[in-house]
């Protein structure tokens, strides 16, 4: 048999392989879109006729605690504490970690808020650095305001958990000092947990990027889409997982998990599994995963909700060094996430997201990259040996690009029937972040593709983690110039 | 007809066109096709929302300075307001519908909300005037039958005027609402119940045999401890097993809220069961602590012995800050020196500063302190800047 003879079938199955492998990709796609659809049907009549307002009024409605770490954030910290403090629910507290910050960010709460250390008795339910002091303040328009001064655990799990064991309240938002939450976030996560029958583990909503919109101390004053293109692409790429794909796994109760940077979460069970983990490198995957498998290990029927509103906005990196590492980061946390819980793969002990969610998101999420690089060498050498039949093959990537396109348009949609009063009041601003659909493929997939393919890579060489310490540039102030923090905060996976 | 199978000829030769290309290439042109087509709809349809939303909000504009004015004038600045009850005044309603949105039904719904807006704003009489200008313009009736519509959403819609308005319901079409399979409509019918029916509301406690959300409680709770009317029944009579947890944790808050001190038996004897929830039994620990139920002191004292459940131990702890007595005391100060707890020590050390102040039991207390967690407990405990939840 001639090497031609053997490698011809062998190709015509690869080709075929990868043909059906797209199909059930859209196939997916187009479920997720349905049910999308149908989930925000439901949350936009919901909020038709749940007065949201009412929440506030009863005498005997459950605590939150809002924990938000802060590392370097000296520059924006000070707005950055008085936006969350801002934020609209009757009993709710505010403790932000001090992760071992370098610069002056404590000593700017401190003159800010007028604070003065406390002895604060409290009891370690999960593991994290030592605490070197708790703070509070003596302005009783502060009285919400706890902070924690540790040493710095070098990511925000860690934080989060120190957080976690000093936090009151049965219910406890994880965010981000330096995501700008809408006032009514508490009162629309906190809904599911109340209105359910099932026991809700946690909530999520949808995530934007500020880059480019007003805003004066700590507030939004003007919306408005990123200028910066990658920043733009960005939004594109959030507004497809958030009110896409996120709402679609919500439906079928497999949500893959609660982004770190707005999650509101059941204290009881997070401190059951141990609190998040700080040797995770998506963190808040791990954490969701963890929590699904304590309730179908204990047989407790459970509920994780993604809300389709826009809750939260978040600075996105606007240089390409920046976002590489934050999408290494991503990469080499999914890779991690998956071989630690293989046994969940078509487990039907862990119900949807055994059985559907995992199996998709290994086969299909964490192997496309891999799958595509197959592809686009086995591409080249076709063109080079100058096999490829042209026309089919364009046909082909004309495919994969219309159909990418419709998705993502639909996304656009959807986001646009949902919450529409705090988006972007032009018509031509929505179709402006519409065209990005149209070049993203072609610019911006190919860069996630290329970070995702180094993740994988230093994940299996083991090569040192490099924690985002991610570069924020400031907002854009009515009053204030922006300004520039070289090396500040953490990132979060959308 | 030329013209005709000219198209014909052209669609025929590209069927035959088609039909010889491969399955897999046959798909993807398929595909193409319509997801090129769809998303031509989604821009069409992202547009057409877009000058909907405008219109919609352009119309609002315009109506709405006219209505408020008007219900300025006529209802908020009424002459007579403060001279009889809201109920009895008489409002021009020909002036109202001489604005000419009443007929129209996207116009009246904009004039409803307007109403709505205005309502949760006012209270006390100018509130009660608004409700009546709602039913003197039959806007009721126009929810009344929306009751009955077959889209899904819109029986609850109205049901949820008609709740917030507190429309009188003559026929009982929303008490037949109870029974509905759809549990919003059930939760919405069982609102208006509680807010709107004159008489003993709290017959429907005995027939709950669902279990209540915490929205439904939070939310009941609130409604019923609003009414002004009708006599209140001993809650105790549902704090037994044969009644859900839920309805038996909504009679626990009303217990303390009214302050039923006859209750406590029911409570006491509640506790003693050993098949009850976490949750439920912390409950009823709170509640004999808010009643000062002096009599429980030896039953809480042989359960916080026997429990080992942190939050049972701690909820007793919280509890006995309003039982006071030297037994109390002694038992206390004893449970802040034994627990290795940090959170148990912070409890017993709240509660004896509740009981006898700062001074001079705490005193005393940091004072014979030698353990560096009981001196934090008793500094985290006396510190007037953190609030004890």
């Amino acid at each position: 048999m001639s090497p031609e003879n053997f490698f011809h079938p062998v190709l015509k199955i690869y080709e075929n392989t990868i043909f059906i492998y797209c199909l059930v990709i859209f196939a997916v796609q187009i479920l997720l879109m349905i049910l999308a659809r149908l989930e925000i049907r439901r949350n936009v009549f919901v909020n038709k006729f749940w007065d949201i307002k009412e929440i506030e009024k009863s005498a005997v409605i459950p605590g939150i605690s809002v924990i938000a770490p802060a590392y370097n954030e000296s520059s924006t910290i000070i707005d950055n504490v008085r936006s969350l403090l801002t934020l609209y629910y009757p009993k709710f507290e505010l403790i932000i970690v001090n992760d071992g910050s370098t610069d002056d960010t404590l000593q700017k709460l401190i003159d800010a808020y007028s604070l003065i250390e406390v002895d604060y008795s409290y009891e370690p339910a999960v593991l994290s650095q030592p605490i070197r002091g708790f703070y509070k303040s003596t302005n009783k328009a502060y009285k919400h305001l706890l902070v924690i001064d540790k040493v710095n655990g070098k990511c925000k799990a860690d934080a989060i958990n120190a957080g976690l064991n000093a936090a009151v309240f049965p219910y406890f938002l994880n965010t981000d000092v330096d995501c700008i939450l809408h006032r009514n976030t508490l009162l629309y996560l906190i809904r599911p947990f109340l209105t359910e029958q099932k026991r809700v583990l946690a909530v999520g909503a949808a995530i934007r990027m500020v880059n480019s919109s007003h805003v004066d101390g700590g507030l939004i004053t003007g919306l408005k889409p990123p200028r910066n293109i990658w920043a733009r692409f960005q939004e594109m790429e959030y507004i497809r997982a958030f009110v896409m794909a996120k709402v679609g796994w919500s439906r079928l109760n497999a949500v893959p998990n609660i982004s770190g940077a707005l999650g509101l979460f059941d204290k009881e069970v997070v401190l059951n599994v141990g609190g998040y983990d700080p040797g995770s490198l998506g963190e808040d995957m791990d954490i969701t995963i963890r929590m699904v498998k304590y309730a179908c290990r204990h047989k407790f029927d459970y509920i994780i909700k993604q809300l389709p509103q826009t809750l939260c906005w978040t600075e996105g990196p606007e240089t390409l060094r920046v976002l590489k590492r934050q999408r290494v980061r991503w990469a080499r946390g999914l890779w991690q996430l998956f071989w630690r819980n293989l046994h969940l793969l078509f487990n039907p002990r862990y119900r949807a997201t055994g059985l559907i969610m995992y199996p998709y998101t290994f086969f299909f999420e964490l192997f496309a990259p891999i799958l595509e690089s197959i592809g686009i060498i086995y591409y080249i050498v076709q063109i080079s040996s100058g096999t490829l039949p042209w026309t089919n093959a364009t046909i082909l990537l004309i495919f994969i690009y219309c159909f990418s396109v419709f998705i993502s348009t639909i996304s656009v949609l959807y986001d646009q029937l949902v919450f529409h009063q705090e988006k972007y009041k032009k018509l031509s601003e929505v179709i402006g972040i519409a065209l990005m659909v149209f070049i993203e493929p072609l610019l911006y997939h190919p860069f996630v593709l290329y970070c995702s393919l180094t993740g994988y890579l230093s994940q299996c060489t083991k090569l040192k983690p490099v924690w985002g310490n991610m570069q924020r540039k400031g907002f854009k102030s009515d009053s204030e110039p922006p300004v520039t923090d070289p090396e500040s905060s953490y990132d979060f996976q959308a | 007809m030329r013209s005709y199978s000219f198209y014909f000829d052209f669609l025929h030769r590209w069927l035959l066109l088609f039909q010889s290309l491969p399955l897999v290439i046959r798909l993807a042109i398929i595909v193409i096709s319509a997801s090129l087509l769809g998303g031509l709809i989604v821009y069409l349809i992202i547009c057409t929302h877009h000058i909907k939303r405008n219109h919609y909000k352009r119309l609002k504009q315009q109506i709405l300075p006219a209505i408020e004015n008007m219900v300025l004038i006529k209802v908020i600045a009424h002459p007579h307001l403060d001279e009889m009850p809201a109920e009895a005044l008489t409002l021009r309603i020909q002036d109202f519908v001489n604005l000419g949105f009443v007929s129209k039904k996207y116009k009246r719904k904009i004039f409803v909300a307007c109403l709505r807006t205005l309502k949760r704003n006012l209270k006390g009489k100018e509130g009660r005037l608004i409700r009546k200008l709602y039913l003197d313009l039959d806007f009721d009736k126009y929810a009344f039958k929306e009751l009955s519509a077959s889209h899904s959403y819109k029986p609850l819609l109205a049901l949820n005027e008609l709740v917030f308005f507190e429309a009188p319901d003559p026929e009982g079409l929303i008490g037949r609402l109870l029974y509905s399979k759809n549990k919003y409509l059930k939760e919405k019918a069982l609102e208006y119940i509680f807010k709107v029916y004159k008489g003993n509301v709290f017959e429907y406690f005995s027939q709950v045999t669902a279990p209540f959300t915490k929205w439904e409680h939070l939310h009941y709770f609130d409604i019923i401890t609003n009414r002004k009317d009708g006599t209140l029944p001993e809650f105790s009579r549902w704090i037994t097993p044969p009644y859900n947890e839920s309805l038996i944790l909504l009679c626990l808050d009303f217990t303390t809220y009214y302050r039923q001190h006859s209750a406590a038996p029911a409570i006491i004897e509640l506790l003693q069961q050993s098949a009850i929830s976490t949750e439920l039994k912390c409950k009823l620990i709170s509640a004999l602590g808010q009643l000062y139920e002096s009599e429980a002191l030896p039953v809480l004292l042989d359960l916080y012995a026997d429990e080992k459940n942190i939050l049972v131990k701690g909820a007793i702890l919280k509890a006995l800050s309003n039982i006071s007595g030297n037994e109390t005391l002694s038992f206390l100060k004893q449970s802040f020196k034994k627990e290795a707890s940090p959170f148990l020590k912070k409890h017993a050390a709240r509660s004896i500063l509740e009981i006898e102040g700062p001074e001079p039991v705490m005193d005393t207390l940091l004072e014979e302190a030698t353990d560096a967690e009981d001196i934090n407990a008793l500094k985290h405990a006396m510190s007037p800047l953190i609030k004890y939840y």
